[in-house]
């Protein structure tokens, strides 16, 4: 208990000074608007669709304080105390045979927790922090004895985790194998699991629902069959797979290992794989190492600019073997228990020396980049203006300021790059009842400025300053 | 494996890491999660005019040279010749110093260059938002200059535009928070 309040109070206090009290672009969290909007009006976001974090974020969205995207931004910071928490308590577990265990798990959580990539996902609004309390759950549940209510639970909790971001299908081989028998699992429990899986992605179901009431912001049109498996499959995507030639890879590793380092430090990182070849169960190492390769491998090959997002079980599988090292350089002073002391306090000194440079790494708390460009974008727009905007950075905060925040209702804004889906061009017709959208296929910007007569016309673009005419 | 073993195992990968670790996260291009924008077709008017200057109320008027002139009026606002800072909010006063050497305190972004002054601005309240206006010749629209704010959180710190910035009247207008701004355009 003592344990699990230290790491509240640490973690709590560390991401409540450093949080961002409005939508923010930092930390990779460009997408944030889009989110926060889609949670807010019961829309549904860009692909994959994400109906886990979209039913998890509103009730923090109903919060009585701060702004819309701050609340959402909580969520971030809530999910990874917790996910720090069931780390605390996995850890308790499996280190509880040998000695050390309490204070070896607080300082992995704070391990995990104080990461600066960890870090700096808990104070933006993003799935990947919600993903990272995701995996652990997962990771835990398939260690414990005998879950409640039963065997499906494990495989319905792999299930939440893939509704909440599509890349959690790289643990769903972990349902064949049973960690209480170390072996391959029985047929009968593999097929209780996939039960469970399928119990849990159904909460795909939400996305065609929300659909069909045509929110304002509406990927896909998923109360279609086609829409709904256009979003499901990522199919908008799908170039960015493999889509990296192997010098471009290689660079990709070699950042790898720069993050390493700077999420752990060098102690850090010795005294992980240190741990890692110290992890006494063959099964729990194979375990964390198919969580962490598989993840580092999906972010090399995935050909977007920001794919070290998908690194967080990787953090997760380090601050493990962290604990597994601690725990055996422990042991090797067992009895001695000044040595042990000594060893406890370098410990934590060393974690704690990193956290004033994490802190000035990731702190948000004074970002109010995305705010002044709303403030100053929707002050120079003219009164009905027709506003053609491209890039995430600029659509997604003008989606926030007007369909979150119901700011400026009479701009059109259209998002260039999306005119050619027949999809949104149907939800522009939804969204704005004065917009004319002319029949066709793959609109121009021009098709929709002559369908829409009268109206100024305003350029926005990354980099470049708001024009119109 | 012993103890021993392990141990130089786990330092033999950290000094492997050390010696290979980079710091650019490669990728195919700057795209996120909306799609480029498509082709723009003959259909798709090219905008002829930047007529804005909503975001204040003051009128401006720019000489033809680089001082700029006007909104010196406005509640707060500190004329620095070159460029006027004004605060939105009139209780928030604000004060602005000259910078003489700004690529001392961070190098200018690769392939660009310093093109007006730099200023330190400092405000009463944190976070309070100021309107900053350069004068904005035809020269530097050529080299496509931006407002820049020095982001001091990243290491080491850096210049990054401020977006949003709208040009007219001969102006370049953006907003900006407390720190040090500069005019940046292509060398």
């Amino acid at each position: 208990m003592a344990g699990a309040l230290v790491i509240i109070l640490s973690l709590g206090l560390c991401y409540g000074v450093t949080i961002a009290p409005d939508l923010t672009w930092a930390h990779f969290s460009a997408d944030g608007g889009d989110f926060i909007s889609a949670a807010a009006t019961g829309g549904v976001p860009h692909p994959g669709g994400y109906p886990l974090y979209l039913l998890v974020a509103r009730p923090f969205q109903r919060l009585p304080f701060g702004t819309l995207a701050f609340r959402t931004n909580l969520l971030s910071a809530v999910a990874t105390v917790l996910a720090a928490l069931v780390l605390y308590r996995f850890l308790l577990d499996e280190l509880a045979r040998r000695g050390g265990a309490g204070f070896i798990s607080i300082f992995g959580a704070l391990a995990f927790g104080l990461a600066p990539f960890v870090w700096g996902q808990a104070l933006v609004t993003e799935v990947y922090a919600l993903q990272g309390l995701l995996v652990m759950v997962c990771l835990y549940t398939w260690r414990v004895e005998q879950p409640w209510p039963g065997e499906w639970v494990r495989g319905f909790v792999l299930g939440l985790a893939a509704a909440n971001h599509l890349t959690a299908v790289l643990m769903f081989p972990l349902i064949f194998v049973s960690y209480q028998r170390q072996s391959v699992a029985p047929v009968r429990m593999i097929v209780s699991r996939c039960l469970g899986i399928l119990g849990g992605l159904s909460l795909y179901l939400l996305l065609p629902v929300r659909a069909s009431f045509n929110p304002p912001i509406n990927w896909g049109n998923a109360a279609t069959l086609d829409g709904f498996f256009w979003l499901l499959s990522g199919k908008l995507y799908a170039p960015y797979v493999f889509g990296l030639g192997w010098a471009d890879m290689l660079l990709r590793l070699r950042s790898f290992a720069g993050l390493l380092l700077e999420q752990f430090g060098w102690a850090g990182v010795l005294l992980g794989f240190y741990g890692l070849f110290s992890v006494p169960g063959r099964l729990m190492r194979a375990a964390t190492l198919w969580l962490a390769g598989t993840a580092l491998i999906f972010s090399v090959l995935y050909g977007a600019s920001d794919s070290q997002v998908y690194l967080m079980p990787v953090w997760l599988a380090f601050a493990i073997w962290m604990a597994y090292g601690a725990q055996d350089l422990f042991e090797l002073l067992a009895g001695r228990r000044r040595f042990e002391f000594a060893a406890g306090v370098v410990l934590m000194t060393v974690l704690l020396m990193q956290v004033p440079g994490s802190l000035r790494q990731v702190d948000v708390s004074d970002d109010f980049r995305a705010r002044d460009f709303i403030e100053q974008t929707l002050a120079g727009v003219p009164t009905d203006a027709l506003v053609f905007v491209a890039g995430d950075q600029q659509i997604f905060p003008l989606w926030y300021a007007q369909f979150g925040l119901g700011r400026r209702t009479d701009i059109l804004i259209v998002a260039s790059g999306l005119l050619p889906y027949r999809w949104y061009l149907e939800s522009l017709g939804h969204t704005y009842a004065g917009m004319h959208i002319p029949t066709g296929e793959r609109l121009l910007p021009g098709d929709l400025i002559g369908a829409n007569p009268g109206r100024v016309i305003c350029y926005i673009s990354e980099g470049k300053a708001l024009v119109c005419n | 494996m012993n103890r021993k073993i392990r141990f130089l195992m786990a330092a033999l990968m950290v000094i492997v890491l050390a010696f290979s670790a980079g710091s650019v996260w490669a990728a195919q291009r700057l795209v996120g999660s909306v799609p480029e924008k498509p082709v723009v077709g003959t259909s798709a008017p090219v905008p002829t005019a930047a007529p804005l200057l909503a975001a204040t109320s003051i009128p401006l008027s720019v000489g033809p040279g680089i001082p700029v002139t006007g909104m010196a009026d406005a509640p707060g606002a500190v004329n620095m010749g070159t460029a006027i800072y004004a605060p939105m909010d009139p209780n928030v006063t604000i004060t602005v110093t000259a910078v003489s050497n700004p690529a001392e305190i961070a190098p200018q972004p690769e392939g660009m260059a310093f093109v007006g002054d730099s200023f330190l601005l400092m405000a009463s309240v944190p976070g309070a938002l100021v309107q900053v206006c350069y004068a904005y010749p035809p020269e530097m629209e050529a080299k496509q200059a931006g407002i820049f704010r020095l982001n001091e959180t990243l290491t080491p710190p850096a210049w990054e535009q401020v977006l949003g910035a709208v040009v007219g009247n001969g102006m370049i207008c953006g907003s900006s928070t407390a720190g040090y701004v500069s005019l940046i355009g292509n060398s």
